[in-house]
């Protein structure tokens, strides 16, 4: 069970109040005209997995508390929470030691 | 290797049991093998097997990392089904299941396959009509599964509690009656032991670190006991594969999610069929020795921890307690939690992926159990005759991009 607190109301719960809403930052590829997006590219976005043990970054939904998204820094070995940030803040780098 | 019957178990019983020798034999690694398997899971082994019984290729090795048995195969729910909505999924699904019908005979290994009918209970209209448009489409495939009653339902399965005060009405189910459970450590072992007989090395606590390329082609994986040269790789590691193949340069579009198992004390007989229940979110069938096997959803959030969060433990007592009132005091003796590949449209991945000489047959997510036979069969075909078998094509690594998805989100037990 992950325990975590929301950057935005501050609010600490654990993640039965939150909700997970998978990997953060992407961007889905944008042209002039839609059908111009390659199926490679569209492809990489809709199907890219952040299929690594280690640390990642993720969104989650603060749903019982402001109802705000924020992204969180975690392991996925390990459950290890690092930072949770907000979305139009600088993603920090994850920690460097392995926990 | 010795068969098992009736005569080898009386001889052994006079002499004092001195005479068995392991189901399977510990090898070196040879250099060179025509076929390496890396994962020695279910739909690995069986893989080996098929491939050395049926289409006579002996030079392959199963590299495991840990122990045969020792992953999600030997720590699942065990249920056996083929009541899947898309025709795809029908064809290898029942294929599987038919497989699973002769698998003790075929293994010689008792697998202890109970058909013992399987019940999916429609709680909500809306159930109701996704159950009855599977029950539809499985009758058009010839699959023998109907829609029964809130009677019939009873009937099969007195202990349910479907009172006037219930929050979710019993409004009748999806029956398979050939649906069922089936030992899983005994299917590794006896895959396992049948493929060693047929010349199949089985290598445990091999560990691959790394896929070999040279000039475009796979031809071999690093490992902790050294290099191993083969003609071809093929990948069947679940929710490791990816990490195998990104050596290569191949991202598969898989997420790793904890799946969590629990197993109560063992009690007298209470329930015959397998039950599951979508709305209420959790499954629940009573193993030979007693004990109440049950299953929930899957945590959210990515992991390769095997650590489930105690919300689903919570959920699935919730719901079992929901449908029989009579559990309310029974204890649950074990948890545990496995890493299973979930892939977007909830259909696995088999076939040739990225360079030459590389293959991957993953994804099965929460159900790859029930597929073991049928898997090892169509992915043997496939590496044997250089060419996908019918049954393996639809499932292919480019349907993502090019927007084929066999969509069975809807026919898992629950909502994962």
């Amino acid at each position: 069970m992950l325990y975590l607190t929301c950057p935005i109301c501050g609010i600490g719960a654990d993640e039965t109040a939150f909700r997970c809403g998978g990997e953060a930052h992407l961007t889905r590829p944008v042209s002039e005209s839609g059908s111009d997006v390659s199926l490679d590219a569209l492809n990489q976005y809709l199907n890219r997995s952040a299929d690594v043990r280690g640390w990642i970054r993720e969104l989650w939904l603060c749903a019982d508390g402001c109802g705000s998204w924020f992204a969180l820094l975690r392991h996925t070995g390990t459950h290890a929470v690092g930072r949770a940030y907000t979305l139009d803040s600088v993603p920090p780098p994850p920690p460097e030691e392995m926990p | 290797m010795r068969r098992y019957s009736f005569f080898s178990l009386a001889r052994e019983a006079l002499r004092h049991h001195s005479g068995w020798t392991p189901a399977w034999r510990k090898v070196e690694p040879r250099p060179q093998y025509d076929i390496i398997i890396v994962g020695g899971g279910g739909h690995g082994l069986a893989t080996a097997y098929y491939l050395a019984a049926k289409f006579g290729l002996n030079n392959v090795a199963v590299l495991e990392r840990t122990w045969i048995g020792g992953g999600n195969t030997g720590r699942n729910t065990t249920i056996i089904r083929s009541n899947y909505m898309q025709p795809e999924s029908m064809a290898i699904y029942a294929m599987s299941h038919k497989l699973y019908g002769k698998l003790t005979r075929e293994l010689n290994y008792n697998v202890m396959f109970s058909p013992r009918g399987l019940i999916q209970l429609a709680q909500t209209r809306h159930e109701l009509e996704a159950l009855t448009r599977i029950a539809d489409a499985n009758r058009n495939f010839g699959i023998e599964s109907w829609m029964i009653p809130p009677n019939e339902v009873k009937k099969r399965v007195p202990i349910l509690d479907d009172g006037p005060h219930k929050r979710f009405p019993l409004l009748g189910a999806l029956y398979q009656p050939k649906g069922g459970i089936a030992r899983h450590d005994a299917v590794a072992w006896g895959y396992a032991r049948a493929a060693c007989a047929q010349g199949v090395h089985i290598i445990e606590n091999c560990h691959v670190t790394r896929l070999i390329e040279v000039k475009g082609r796979v031809c071999g994986v690093e490992t902790n006991r050294g290099p191993i040269h083969a003609g071809a790789v093929a990948v069947v590691a679940a929710a490791a594969t990816g990490e195998i193949t990104r050596s290569v340069g191949v991202a598969l579009p898989i997420r790793p999610q904890t799946l969590q198992a629990f197993v109560s004390e063992p009690v007298k007989p209470l329930l015959d069929p397998v039950v599951m229940a979508g709305t209420v979110h959790g499954y629940i069938s009573q193993s030979d020795k007693g004990e109440l096997v049950i299953g929930a959803g899957v945590d959210a959030p990515l992991a390769h921890s095997r650590r489930g969060s105690p919300t689903i433990i919570e959920e699935a007592v919730a719901s079992m307690v929901e449908l029989f009132p009579c559990l309310s005091r029974l204890k649950l003796m074990r948890q545990w939690a496995g890493t299973v590949d979930m892939t977007a449209d909830r259909s696995p991945i088999i076939g040739q992926a990225g360079p030459d000489g590389l293959h991957i047959n993953c994804g099965w997510g929460t159900g790859g159990f029930k597929a073991i036979p049928g898997s090892g069969y169509v992915f043997a075909a496939s590496l044997a005759l250089g060419r996908p078998h019918p049954y393996a094509a639809p499932f292919s690594l480019d349907r993502f991009r090019d927007g084929r998805v066999i969509d069975e989100g809807a026919a898992a037990a629950v909502a994962h």
